[in-house]
C-alpha cells in the first residue's frame, strides 16, 4: 500500500484525538452512507481504550477482518499487554507491531489518506486518544478464472489471457520473468475512481529515456474515472487526432511478455484485462506471438501476408473503383469485357456501389459484434448470404464488386490489431472516394497521404515507422518484414531498448 | 537517400529537357557531367554548414550578414524556392494532364500535389528523410524491373556512336539537369546540421550523387536504346511512352501508371523539400517559428504561381530552357551559399565551440 502515490493533503485534515469526533467526521464525510460499517471494540489490554474498525461493505474480505484485526485486538491482547505493548498507548504503532496480522498496513493521520484508501478496500482502525488511525489493507478480489483471451486467440502457444484483477496480472508476468530486472512502478488514476495503473519493464533493457516519459504521461493524467484501459491510451498517445493507433493494447500474456522482453514498457491497468505496450510501430502492430512459436519460414511467410492483407485492405476495392470508373485500359481486354458484362444494367456509378457495400458491410459489423454471439452469428450469415445474393439478383450490385468488398474486409481481418483494423477501414473509405474522383491518380494521392501520415506519427520518440522508415535492413531481416532463426534475432528492436543484444549469437 | 529520390524526379521529365540540342544519343554520358558538376556544386554548401555546425541556412544567413540584411536575404531565398516550387507543382500536373487525366483540370492537380508536400514538408526533415528510405529502394527496384521487363526492345546499337557531335553539344546538355541535380547542395542545406556526424555528408553527397547519376544515365540509355534519338526528339514524354508499350504475359500491361506513381512519390519529396525550405526562410525572417499561417501561406502562393506563372505545357518545358532555368538555379545552389562562404570567409565568421557565432577573423 505504502507504493501508492498519496497527494498532497490539504491543510486542516488531521485526524482528531477523540474517537467520537472521529466516527462522527468519517460519517459525515461518507454522508450516512448505507455500506459504511463501524464496529465498535474494546482492546483486551488493562487500559481498556475504546477503539472502532470502520469500513465499507462490499470492499473489504469481512471474514479477514474478523480473523485478523477484531479477534487479535479483543483476544490476543490480553496475553501480550504489560509485556510487548505498552499500557497505556500512546500511538498504534504496537498494534501494528504485535497484533494486527495483516501484510499490508500503514498508519495515517489525515482524512485525505483514509478517503482515499478506505474506498479502495483498507479498513480503518481508530483508537480513543490516538490521533492516527491504521489503514489496513483487506480488499476482497473479485477475480476469475485465468482463461484464453477471445479477441486474440492462436493455434501454437499459451492460453493465458490477462484478467481484471491487476494483482493477478502482475503475478502473470511475474511467473514468467523470473528476475529482479523486472520493474513493476504503480500510481493511482482518476480522481474518482483512484484506479490502480502499473507500468511493467525491465531495468536495464526498456530505455530509460521511455520509462520516465512513460511515468511522466501517466502521472499527468486528469481525469474523473478510468473503467479500461483506453482511457489511458487516449491519454498518453503521442498523436490524439490520428486514426492510427501509437499505443498497442493486447489481453494475451506472452504478447505483454515479449514486448517486456524487447524493452518495451507495459501498463496495466485495474479493471480490464487490455494491457497497454509502448512504444507500438506500425511493424510491432503486424506481428503476433506465434510468428515466434512456428518455425521461421512459417512466421516470415505470415508476415508477408499480413504485409499484403493490409494492402489490399487498403487499396483493393478503391482499384477497383479507379478502373471501373477511369482507367479501364489498364485491365486487359478479356477481363475488362467480363467486367463490363457484369455491370451492365447496374443503376449505380462505382464509387456509390462500393461506398454502399461498405456502408453495408459496417453495419453487420457492427451488428454482429453487439448482438450475443449465436444471433451475431446469424445476423452475419444473413446479411453476407441472403442480404448479398438478393441485391445481385435484384441488380442493384455487381458481384464482382461484392466479391471485390468482401476480399478487402477478409484482407482487413488478417491485421492482427483490432484498433489498426479500425484505422484502415476508415482511410480505405478515404481512398475509395478518392479513387471514385479522380481515378488512379486519386488511389495513389490517397496511399501516399496515408503513408507520409504514418510516417510523420512517433510513439514516445520512436517513429511509428521504423525499422521500414527510417529504415534499418538488419533489423527488417532480422525481426521486422520476417523473421530469422532466433540465433539471427539475438537483438532487440533498436530504438527501444539500451541494451540491444538479448543473448549471445548461437546461444 | 533524400538526395536520391530528390534527384530521381528527373527521370520523367530527364529526356525532354535534354533533347533541345542535336546530340541527344549522347544524354546518358550528360547526366554523368551534370551528376558530376552538382556534386562539386553541394561542396559550396558542404563546406559553409562545416564552419557552422548544427545550424540552418537561415540561421547562418543572419550570423554571417547581420541581422536585417539575413532576414532579407531569407526572404530572398523564399521567393527563389517559392518559384521552384511553383515550377515542380506545374510540371508534375502538365504531365499527369498530359499523360495520364486529361480529364482533370490542372488547378486540382496543382492543389492536390501541393497539399501532399506541405502534408510532408509539415513533418520536417525527418519525415522527409524517412519517406525518401521508404520511396527511394522502390523506386531503384522498379526502375530496374521497368528496365528488365523492356530488354527485348532495347537497341544497343543506337547508342552509337558516341560523342558524334563532339563534347560541346553534350557540356550544353548537361547544363539544364544541373539545375535539378544540382538541387543535391539543397538538400544539404536542409539535413546536415540535424547530422551528428556532419563531416559524413561528404560521403553522403558523392553516393547520392553516383546512384542518381547511374540511375538517370540508365534511364537516358534506355530511351534511346529502346526509341532511338529521333522518336525521343518527338516524344513528349518518352519514359512513359515506353513504359506503356511493355507488356508481359498479355496480362501486366500499361505500367506507366507504376512509372507515374513513383515518379508522384518523388515529386512530393522534391516540392515538400522546396516548401519546407520557403517555409522556414519566411519563419526566420518574420520571426514566426511556429503556427499555420505562413505554410499554409507559401503553399496557397506556390499553387498560385504554378495555375497563373504558365499558360500551358510549352511554358513548363520553356520554364526548363537553360536560359531561364540555369540562372536561377545557379542563384540557389552556388550564388547564395557561395555568398554566404565568402563572407564568413572574409569576416572570419564561425560557429565557436560555445555554439554562438564568433569572429575569428
Amino acid at each position: 500500500m505504502a507504493d501508492w502515490k498519496v497527494p498532497g493533503s490539504p491543510e486542516g485534515d488531521a485526524l482528531a484525538p477523540g474517537l467520537s469526533a472521529n466516527l462522527a467526521e468519517i460519517q459525515r464525510r461518507f454522508g450516512e452512507s448505507d455500506d459504511l460499517i463501524v464496529r465498535r471494540l474494546t482492546l483486551g489490554i488493562p487500559s481498556h481504550p475504546e477503539a472502532a474498525v470502520v469500513y465499507l461493505q462490499g470492499a473489504v474480505n469481512e471474514d479477514a477482518i474478523a480473523r485478523h484485526i477484531i479477534q487479535p485486538l479483543t483476544l490476543d491482547a490480553a496475553v501480550l499487554a504489560g509485556e510487548a505493548i505498552a499500557d497505556p498507548l500512546t500511538g498504534a504503532d504496537p498494534l501494528q507491531r504485535h497484533l494486527v496480522s495483516i501484510a499490508d498496513s500503514q498508519k495515517a493521520t489525515r482524512w485525505s489518506e483514509l478517503l482515499k484508501f478506505m474506498p479502495m478496500g483498507s479498513a480503518v482502525l481508530l483508537i480513543d486518544g490516538i490521533a492516527e488511525a491504521l489503514l489496513l489493507r483487506v480488499r476482497r478480489d473479485l477475480d476469475r478464472a485465468i482463461s484464453e483471451p477471445e479477441s486474440a486467440s492462436v493455434v501454437r502457444g499459451p492460453r493465458e489471457g490477462f484478467i481484471e484483477h491487476l494483482q493477478s496480472n502482475i503475478a502473470l508476468v511475474r511467473r514468467r520473468i523470473r528476475t529482479s530486472d523486472l520493474r513493476v512502478r504503480s500510481l493511482l488514476v482518476g480522481e474518482r475512481t483512484q484506479t490502480r495503473v502499473a507500468m511493467l519493464y525491465l531495468h536495464g533493457v526498456a530505455e530509460e529515456g521511455i520509462v520516465q516519459e512513460v511515468h511522466r504521461r501517466l502521472s499527468a493524467i486528469k481525469i474523473d474515472g478510468v473503467l479500461e484501459s483506453g482511457y489511458i491510451e487516449e491519454q498518453i498517445q503521442d498523436h490524439p487526432y490520428s486514426i492510427f493507433p501509437t499505443v498497442r493494447h493486447n489481453e494475451r500474456v506472452d504478447i505483454v511478455l515479449g514486448n517486456i522482453l524487447e524493452g518495451r514498457v507495459a501498463i496495466l491497468t485495474d479493471g480490464t484485462p487490455f494491457a497497454l505496450i509502448v512504444p507500438a510501430t506500425f511493424p510491432s502492430l503486424l506481428q503476433v506471438s506465434e510468428d515466434y512459436y512456428e518455425r521461421w519460414p512459417i512466421g516470415t511467410f505470415a508476415r508477408w501476408v499480413r504485409y499484403g492483407a493490409t494492402t489490399i485492405s487498403l487499396t483493393l476495392t478503391a482499384f477497383y473503383v479507379a478502373i471501373i470508373s477511369f482507367n479501364q485500359e489498364l485491365v486487359p481486354i478479356g477481363l475488362l469485357l467480363r467486367l463490363v458484362g457484369n455491370r451492365t444494367g447496374l443503376p449505380f456509378p462505382a464509387l456509390v456501389e462500393a461506398l454502399a457495400l461498405e456502408a453495408a458491410f459496417e453495419v453487420l459489423r457492427e451488428a454482429g459484434l453487439r448482438l450475443p454471439r449465436p444471433i451475431g452469428q446469424a445476423v452475419s450469415i444473413v446479411g453476407v448470404l441472403v442480404l448479398g445474393e438478393a441485391a445481385v439478383r435484384a441488380g442493384v450490385v455487381g458481384p464482382i464488386m461484392i466479391i471485390v468488398v468482401a476480399a478487402s474486409a477478409l484482407s482487413s481481418f488478417a491485421i492482427p490489431d483490432y484498433s489498426l483494423v479500425n484505422s484502415f477501414r476508415i482511410a480505405r473509405i478515404g481512398v475509395i472516394i478518392l479513387a471514385g474522383t479522380f481515378g488512379l491518380f486519386g488511389l495513389m494521392w490517397g496511399v501516399l497521404f496515408v503513408v507520409t501520415h504514418m510516417i510523420s506519427l512517433r510513439s514516445f520518440g520512436v517513429p511509428y515507422m521504423s525499422p521500414l522508415a527510417p529504415t534499418s535492413g538488419r533489423a527488417l531481416m532480422r525481426d521486422g518484414l520476417g523473421r530469422m532463426l532466433w540465433p539471427s534475432v539475438g537483438h532487440r528492436p533498436f530504438r527501444v531498448t539500451q541494451d540491444r543484444k538479448r543473448q549471445e549469437t548461437g546461444q | 537517400m533524400l538526395a536520391v529520390v530528390n534527384k530521381l524526379s528527373i527521370l520523367t521529365t530527364y529526356a525532354p529537357i535534354v533533347t533541345a540540342v542535336p546530340a541527344t544519343r549522347d544524354a546518358w554520358v550528360s547526366a554523368w557531367l551534370a551528376a558530376l558538376l552538382s556534386a562539386l556544386i553541394a561542396l559550396i554548401s558542404y563546406s559553409l554548414l562545416l564552419r557552422f555546425p548544427g545550424q540552418t541556412i537561415f540561421v547562418i544567413a543572419r550570423q554571417v550578414l547581420g541581422p536585417s540584411p539575413g532576414r532579407l536575404f531569407n526572404v530572398a531565398l523564399s521567393g527563389l524556392l517559392l518559384y521552384f516550387a511553383g515550377n515542380a507543382i506545374r510540371a508534375f500536373a502538365e504531365v499527369f494532364v498530359t499523360a495520364m487525366v486529361p480529364d482533370t483540370p490542372v488547378v486540382t492537380l496543382n492543389v492536390m500535389m501541393a497539399a501532399l508536400a506541405l502534408l510532408g514538408a509539415l513533418g520536417g526533415i525527418a519525415v522527409l528523410t524517412r519517406l525518401s528510405e521508404m520511396v527511394g529502394p522502390i523506386m531503384i527496384l522498379s526502375f530496374l524491373v521497368i528496365v528488365g521487363l523492356t530488354s527485348p526492345q532495347i537497341h544497343v546499337e543506337r547508342l552509337l556512336p558516341v560523342f558524334e557531335y563532339g563534347p560541346e553539344p553534350m557540356v550544353l546538355q548537361a547544363v539544364t539537369p544541373i539545375a535539378v541535380f544540382g538541387e543535391v547542395g539543397w538538400t544539404v542545406f536542409l539535413v546536415m546540421p540535424y547530422l551528428r556526424e556532419p563531416r559524413q555528408a561528404k560521403k553522403a553527397i558523392l553516393a547520392a550523387t553516383a546512384i542518381s547519376g547511374f540511375m538517370v544515365s540508365l534511364g537516358a540509355a534506355l530511351l534511346i536504346a529502346t526509341m532511338g534519338p529521333h522518336l525521343i526528339d518527338r516524344e513528349l514524354f518518352p519514359t512513359l511512352t515506353i513504359a506503356r508499350a511493355v507488356e508481359l504475359a498479355e496480362f501486366l500491361t500499361r505500367i506507366e501508371w507504376i512509372v507515374a506513381s513513383l515518379w508522384m512519390g518523388s515529386m512530393q519529396v522534391k516540392i515538400a523539400l522546396l516548401l519546407y525550405g520557403a517555409i522556414g526562410a519566411l519563419r526566420d525572417a518574420l520571426g514566426q517559428h511556429k503556427g499555420w499561417p505562413i505554410p499554409v501561406a507559401v503553399s496557397v502562393a506556390a499553387v498560385a504561381w504554378a495555375e497563373l506563372g504558365f499558360e500551358g505545357p510549352k511554358d513548363v518545358m520553356a520554364s526548363f530552357d537553360p536560359a531561364t532555368a540555369l540562372p536561377l538555379a545557379l542563384l540557389l545552389v552556388v550564388v547564395m551559399p557561395g555568398l554566404l562562404l565568402l563572407v564568413s570567409l572574409v569576416r572570419g565568421k564561425r560557429l565557436s565551440p560555445s555554439g554562438k557565432a564568433a569572429n575569428h577573423g
